[in-house]
């Protein structure tokens, strides 16, 4: 989250621009046998008389050449001042090397923000079981709510922070989501349960496990047809939940509207959000807070930005 | 003002006249979309995407050696682009 704050700097951007950026996930690069944790870890060993990394991770920015060597980096530490004095120096040795071996760098094609899942993006990493056969990914945003007058509560260095995650289903599970007939169709318990586990959670502040299954106390979502256009099923979606589990709880309801098209079978839109309160402290990042109110958002990635072309 | 500070403004001011500040809201069709804007990231919260974050470094590497660039990763447990 911190890290976001300082890569929308427009002095780390115009810095960060002569890069490749890439971001991925690094206990996967440290742990999991690839191409890219072998690369990883070549990397980290040029680096590591520089780099001083805790034990257990390796979490970080490390500026590097195309071959894997040593440029510069840091380890987990996010703020501009740090961020910029890392990519100067990774530029002059890089400038140094281009210079050396008569380098032409070309320009580097923009790729479109909010394409992380999907085609263009990332197809195994979503949360669910989908994998590459997702029908259906939704993107969780999950924010603090306005609590006794302050529209964004909490100590100041977590202030309206902000957090998300993705939930994938497979064909089955999209159909699943869908009513049938008039009236309140149930969304079946067994699939509802799972996303309430996996994103019914209070990571606002960074990684949270999920719940376990006996951790669900209750748990239903009902959808139900609305009026709608021509050739789409509207979908009004309303449910509650009530989630409990070693001092730390999250219960609420929510309310939801999808715009099902019913020639490719596919979700034109979708938004849902679950709006309770949470309560205990978080496995590393919410300490002995009081109980305050929690929101988290479903949408399809990208669904805006397709809607105002 | 940025949008986010008008959402929150009005949500506030909604929250305030109803007493019920202290508790989640009562979510219906009408305030849907003000919840879906508070908790959605703004404009400004997504600056950072513009960078055009490759998502794998292996296929990033490849990507590097054809342009002939240095590879800026930033690597977290959970990846960057979602979850961390």
């Amino acid at each position: 989250m911190l890290g976001r704050r300082v890569w929308a700097d427009e002095e780390v951007q115009s810095l960060a621009r002569n890069f490749l950026c890439v971001a991925d996930e690094v206990w996967t690069l440290d742990h999991i046998d690839s191409p890219a944790s072998k690369f990883f870890k070549e990397y980290a060993a040029k680096a590591s008389f520089e780099l001083r990394w805790a034990p257990s991770t390796k979490q970080g920015v490390y500026a590097m050449t195309p071959e894997g060597d040593f440029l510069s980096g840091h380890v987990a530490r996010h703020n501009k001042a740090d961020t910029v004095q890392m990519l100067r120096k990774a530029l002059d040795k890089w400038n140094t090397i281009t210079a050396a071996k008569g380098l032409k760098p070309k320009a580097i094609p923009p790729r479109p923000a909010h394409q992380t899942w999907g085609p263009q993006g990332l197809t195994t990493q979503a949360g669910g079981d989908a994998g590459s056969k997702a029908a259906l990914i939704l993107q969780v945003t999950v924010r603090d709510l306005p609590y006794k007058g302050e529209a964004h509560p909490g100590p100041a260095e977590y202030k309206n922070w902000f957090n998300q995650t993705w939930v994938d289903f497979t064909e089955q599970e999209v159909a699943a989501l869908l009513p049938k007939g008039n009236g309140k169709t149930p969304i079946p318990d067994a699939l509802f349960r799972k996303v309430a586990r996996e994103t019914l959670l209070d990571f606002v502040r960074g990684q949270t496990g999920g719940w376990s299954e006996g951790a669900v106390k209750k748990a239903s979502l009902t959808a139900e047809a609305m009026p709608g256009k021509e050739g789409t099923l509207t979908v009004r979606y309303q449910g509650e939940f009530e989630l409990s589990e070693g001092g730390k709880g999250f219960d609420g309801k929510l309310h939801g509207k999808a715009v099902f098209d019913l020639r490719t079978n596919k979700f034109r839109s979708f938004e849902l959000v679950a709006a309770g309160m949470r309560r205990g402290k978080t496995e590393q990042f919410r300490g002995d807070a009081p109980p305050s109110p929690l929101g988290l958002a479903f949408i399809i990635e990208n669904q805006y930005d397709k809607a105002a072309k | 003002m940025t949008r986010a500070l008008l959402t929150a403004a009005m949500i506030l001011a909604v929250s305030a006249r109803a007493g019920a500040q202290d508790e989640p809201p009562v979510l219906d069709d009408k305030n849907l979309k003000t919840w879906l804007e508070f908790i959605l990231p703004s404009p400004e919260e997504t600056r950072w995407e513009k960078l055009g974050w490759r998502p794998e470094l292996w296929a990033a590497v490849q990507e590097a050696k054809a342009l002939q660039r240095p590879i800026l990763l930033w690597a977290m447990n959970g990846h960057p682009c979602g979850l961390t």
